[in-house]
């Protein structure tokens, strides 16, 4: 007879209940603030490296243009900078990706 | 022990396994690294397969993991390419997959790290690159090109700004393919360098000291965990914000 046992079950309710509370509560706005961290994460790992790969890229494409016209320097130097500002035209696109999705 | 050579780089030499094929002179002998591309596809067959058999209402946790994985990849081809994207998940999805399992099986002992050669993701990253332009050419024709000119801008800037948007365009295979290879190969030099001062230490010290990197260690295997799913959601979503931009071409 313990199984109909009224008390018992009103107990067992109450420590659902509250067990319930304490997952759902507790973990429920932590997950959601991890996935919002894990973005933003994402997105410093996407800003992190488009200087460095923007600028060896000019760097390359500047000294391959000088090595088929024998232009020593100059091309080198003027995609170095074109590969800058590429670089961060995509650090700005990305920044401005995380500012619509917080919106 | 510390006699041997032991180069926190070894962890990531490509070695033959059988013998020596080659086809019009290149070498296409089957590698560790090829070995452990196809465990990686093996075991991502097996998974989605296993996990999708009974296709239950209430799905198991093995069903469950891998519907969460589908609603992961569905929903970010959702918030960033939109209903077009629909007809690109398949794709998306095996790059995530294949990503994630083959960096999450770099962190098995004596495994091999497939995504810290940077030609493997650099291969990856190319095809994202192809794929993406092939389909913006396909979707807009000759009128893609104008997604190079940036809107708003003075006509007497535009020689500045047109090379500018195509060098960005260009560096973002390389970006893709670096970020990933780096983040693989620091986290494994990492700690092939940390479990290299276990042994010295702990003979130095009294037998304590050793203790202190292999905490480290653990800590550090963790952050790898996490570097490594953080890592194939950045190449994916990266993959899907390259769509978006071939799809819809707007910055």
């Amino acid at each position: 007879m313990t199984e109909n046992d009224p008390e018992r079950l009103q107990k067992l309710d109450a420590r659902l209940k509250a067990a319930r509370e304490r997952i759902e509560g507790g973990s429920g706005a932590d997950r959601q603030q991890s996935a919002a961290d894990s973005k933003l994460a994402a997105a410093g790992w996407r800003m992190s490296l488009e200087l460095v790969v923007g600028i060896v890229f000019g760097l390359g494409l500047g000294w391959l243009v000088d090595f088929s016209l024998g232009t020593k320097p100059w091309f080198m130097i003027i995609f170095m900078f074109l590969g800058l500002a590429a670089g961060i035209l995509n650090i700005m696109r990305t920044a401005r990706d995380i500012q619509r999705h917080q919106r | 022990m510390a006699a041997e050579h032991h180069s926190p780089l070894e962890q990531f030499r490509v070695e033959h396994i059988g013998g020596n094929l080659s086809l019009g002179g290149y070498d296409i002998s089957f590698n560790n690294s090829a070995l452990w591309m196809l465990i990686a596809v093996a075991a991502i067959t097996v998974f989605m397969l296993v996990g999708i058999r009974k296709q239950a209402v209430v799905p198991g946790r093995w069903q469950a993991l891998v519907e969460f994985l589908y609603d992961f990849v569905a929903n970010m081809l959702k918030e960033n390419v939109g209903n077009e994207g629909r007809k690109y998940f398949p794709w998306v999805f095996s790059i995530f997959m294949f990503v994630l399992f083959c960096n999450l099986f770099g962190l098995l002992p004596n495994s091999f790290t497939v995504t810290s050669h940077i030609i493997v993701t650099f291969a990856l990253a190319l095809m994202v690159f192809i794929i993406v332009t092939a389909i913006g050419f396909i979707r807009h024709g000759l009128h893609f090109l104008s997604f190079f000119v940036p809107k708003g801008a003075p006509a007497w800037l535009l020689p500045l700004m047109i090379p500018i948007e195509i060098i960005s365009y260009f560096i973002r295979p390389m970006s893709l393919s670096v970020r990933l290879f780096a983040n693989m190969v620091a986290g494994h030099v990492m700690l092939v360098v940390l479990g290299s001062f276990v042994l010295p230490l702990g003979l130095a010290g009294a037998y304590i000291s050793g203790i202190v990197p292999v905490a480290a260690i653990t800590a550090i295997i963790g952050l790898e965990f996490l570097i490594a799913c953080l890592q194939a959601y950045v190449f994916t979503i990266l993959t899907c914000i390259y769509l978006n931009d071939a799809v819809h071409m707007n910055h």
